[in-house]
């Protein structure tokens, strides 16, 4: 078997023209710096919780309670 | 823990002494809901239900197919316009479902739609994801089966080298492809592992797999799987595109998958006009995250009432995406170009994965182990996909008839055995399996994934829509996806759909609605389709039945939108706080 190379005639023997390697790398790079930027922001947010801040379970603790609703 | 809704399994004595509470909680006391365990766990296992075989196979062959680096333009307009929004509406849905007590689509419908036949359309929600679970557990063998092969050295036997016809031949034998019966039969002797016919037994491995998975729960089994498998997928990848891309010549193959064919007579904007490339764009990009499959749709739904959906359901599509772009896109076609030239990447996904890449691997200097390890990673895709299509149906099953995980499982594992077995037996030139897949796994994908687009945009409505993807968001999602959801993408949808049914009844070659009228097996398998059509819609009666008389609906109908307030709040968050103060 010989390479592809060696055996077709078309233009993609020479390689990457400029336009392909805009291409190739814009789209490369989008999905691969929206993949980073999201992992990031999934890193550094924690997750939203009622209970996360104390007053507001103190106030929730008081209306349980009977205490006056907040 | 926040939610209203996390009291399930929590003695609810207290909570019953107040009406307002009463409707709020989940219809099965005696069940502990399933949760996920951590937001970093659900987003790998959506974004492994959505990285499979068509973002190393499909992608990169429809990409080179048409017009190389031009298909890139309709393909991210797809993605920014239908595939991100759809993917945050069926968050947003599973997670309002959830919220509601229910994991399953049918019941998630019903919560949204107040209608007696809402429920119904939860049909295709377990139809989907089974149907395409009976042949894709069968391709899921052939993955793990190559890998084997490859580290064998199967490929590098002389006959091979000697004749490349031979690695057609090798996958007609294995996979049966030549008459019906034949692997059930036995299968070809030179293609038996251990004297067992290969495709059978890498079949029952992974058909134990899955079921052993799925049986040790949404947490133990599929979020654990994924968090592992996903990492340990894209490093076998990354491995694999470093030896592609120090291929002798490679960038004659990178030139191929991304140059612009463009020439004197043919400049870009006449290679945009080509409709068909829109059309293989937007259902590549459609397929691709999964949307429609009613997948997301059960996962979401075991997220808590503020857990984060915008961010999470980017970061699972942005990951779907670099597998398929900077991963498929730059491994599969290049390196199949590089050694074997251009007819070699246009023989379909099949074609290219089964027969072309065991010929590059077998060229290839360190070819065994960088083959076995593509295979492998392919497996690893396929697995954390077939994994995610059987837990609608378990969600179904579980909620609905109220059994538990045992019964389910067991009913779910006799079912799909029969299905897999009936595309195992009607091999012949994969009729069965390409028919299940052209009717199930694309026709009724469309229908579903309209229906919860017009669901989400008119249903559910979107000012609630939008407010519930935002809420606990970590993002924030602009108004205008809510326009368009509500009216872009259900045209769009509607239109790709007219257009891909109008190609389908029209091609002279591989017409499905010829080939259903003339061909018995095509028949056949149309037919299992509507038989486990009709099993689902005799499980979703009954279900509607039950939970009808446990209140359920009646608390779901009652149910404004507006986030219920109560003793069942105040309960859990105390209970939360108490809990970390205690660690």
């Amino acid at each position: 078997m010989t390479l592809a190379t060696t055996t077709t005639t078309t233009s993609f023997a020479d390689g990457l023209t400029t336009d392909g390697w805009v291409i190739m790398l814009l789209s490369v790079s989008f999905v691969t710096l929206l993949l980073i930027w999201s992992l990031y922001k999934v890193m550094i947010s924690a997750p939203p919780d009622i209970g996360d801040e104390p007053e507001e379970v103190e106030a929730y603790r008081r209306e349980a309670a009977g205490g006056p609703p907040r | 823990m926040s939610d209203y809704d996390d009291t399930a399994g929590s003695p609810p004595s207290i909570a019953h002494a107040e009406p307002a509470t009463t409707r709020t909680l989940p219809p099965d006391q005696h069940q502990p809901r399933e949760r996920w365990g951590t937001r970093l766990g659900v987003i790998m296992a959506v974004m492994g239900s959505a990285v499979g075989l068509g973002n190393f196979l499909r992608f990169p062959g429809k990409a080179a197919q048409y017009e190389g680096g031009a298909f890139m333009i309709p393909y991210f307009i797809a993605l920014l316009v239908l595939g991100i929004p759809l993917a945050w509406a069926e968050w947003g849905l599973g997670r309002y479902g959830g919220a509601r007590g229910f994991n399953s689509a049918a019941g998630i419908y019903r919560s949204i739609w107040k209608n007696r036949i809402a429920p119904y359309f939860g049909i295709f929600g377990v139809l989907i994801p089974i149907c395409v679970y009976f042949y894709y557990v069968f391709i899921e063998g052939w993955c793990l089966a190559y890998a084997w092969f490859m580290i064998s050295g199967k490929f590098r036997e002389q006959k091979f080298l000697d004749n490349p016809e031979e690695y057609n031949n090798f996958f007609a034998a294995f996979t049966g492809a030549n008459s019906d019966g034949f692997l059930v039969q036995g299968g070809a002797e030179s293609v038996s592992v251990f004297g067992i016919n290969a495709a059978v037994l890498f079949l029952l491995v992974c058909f134990l797999l899955n079921f052993g998975l799925i049986y040790r729960g949404l947490q133990r089994g599929i979020e654990k799987f994924c968090l592992f498998a996903m990492p340990v997928l894209v490093l076998c990848a990354l491995v694999v595109l470093v030896r592609v891309l120090t291929l002798p010549n490679i960038e004659s193959g990178l030139g191929y998958m991304w140059n612009l064919r463009t020439s004197p007579d043919k400049g870009l904007f006449e290679s945009l006009a080509n409709p068909q490339m829109w059309l293989e764009a937007t259902s590549q990009i459609f397929f691709s995250l999964s949307v429609g499959f009613g997948i997301v749709l059960c996962y979401s739904s075991y997220l808590r009432r503020n857990d984060d959906v915008a961010l999470s359901s980017l970061t699972s599509a942005s990951g779907n995406e670099f597998c398929e772009v900077a991963l498929g896109g730059m491994i599969t076609v290049p390196a199949a170009f590089v050694f074997l030239g251009a007819t070699a990447v246009a023989l379909g996904t099949f074609g290219v994965g089964f027969v072309t890449l065991p010929q590059v691997f077998a060229l290839m200097p360190g070819g065994q182990i960088i083959g076995a390890l593509f295979f492998f990673l392919l497996f690893l895709a396929a697995i954390t996909s077939s994994l995610s299509m059987l837990q609608p149906a378990i969600a179904l099953l579980e909620e609905g008839l109220g059994v538990g995980r045992k019964a389910s499982v067991a009913v779910l594992g006799m079912l799909t055995l029969f299905g897999s077995m009936f595309v195992v037996f009607f091999s012949q030139g994969l009729m069965a399996l390409d028919t299940i897949d052209f009717w199930v796994g694309t026709f009724c994908i469309f229908i579903l994934a309209t229906f919860q687009t017009i669901l989400f945009g008119w249903g559910l409505g979107v000012d609630r829509g939008m407010e519930e993807i935002n809420r606990g968001s970590a993002i924030r999602i602009p108004r205008f996806i809510g326009f368009m959801l509500r009216w872009v993408c259900p045209a769009y949808l509607l239109l790709v759909f007219a257009m891909f049914v109008y190609q389908a009844a029209t091609a002279d070659s591989g017409n499905y609605f010829v080939t259903l009228r003339e061909n018995r097996v095509a028949q056949l398998s149309v037919g299992l389709i509507i038989v486990v059509a009709l099993f689902f819609a005799f499980v979703i009666a009954i279900s509607v039945g039950r939970w009808r008389a446990t209140g359920q609906l009646a608390r779901v109908d009652a149910d404004d939108g507006t986030p219920p307030r109560g003793f069942a709040v105040v309960q859990t968050t105390v209970v939360t706080y108490e809990d970390r103060e205690g660690r």
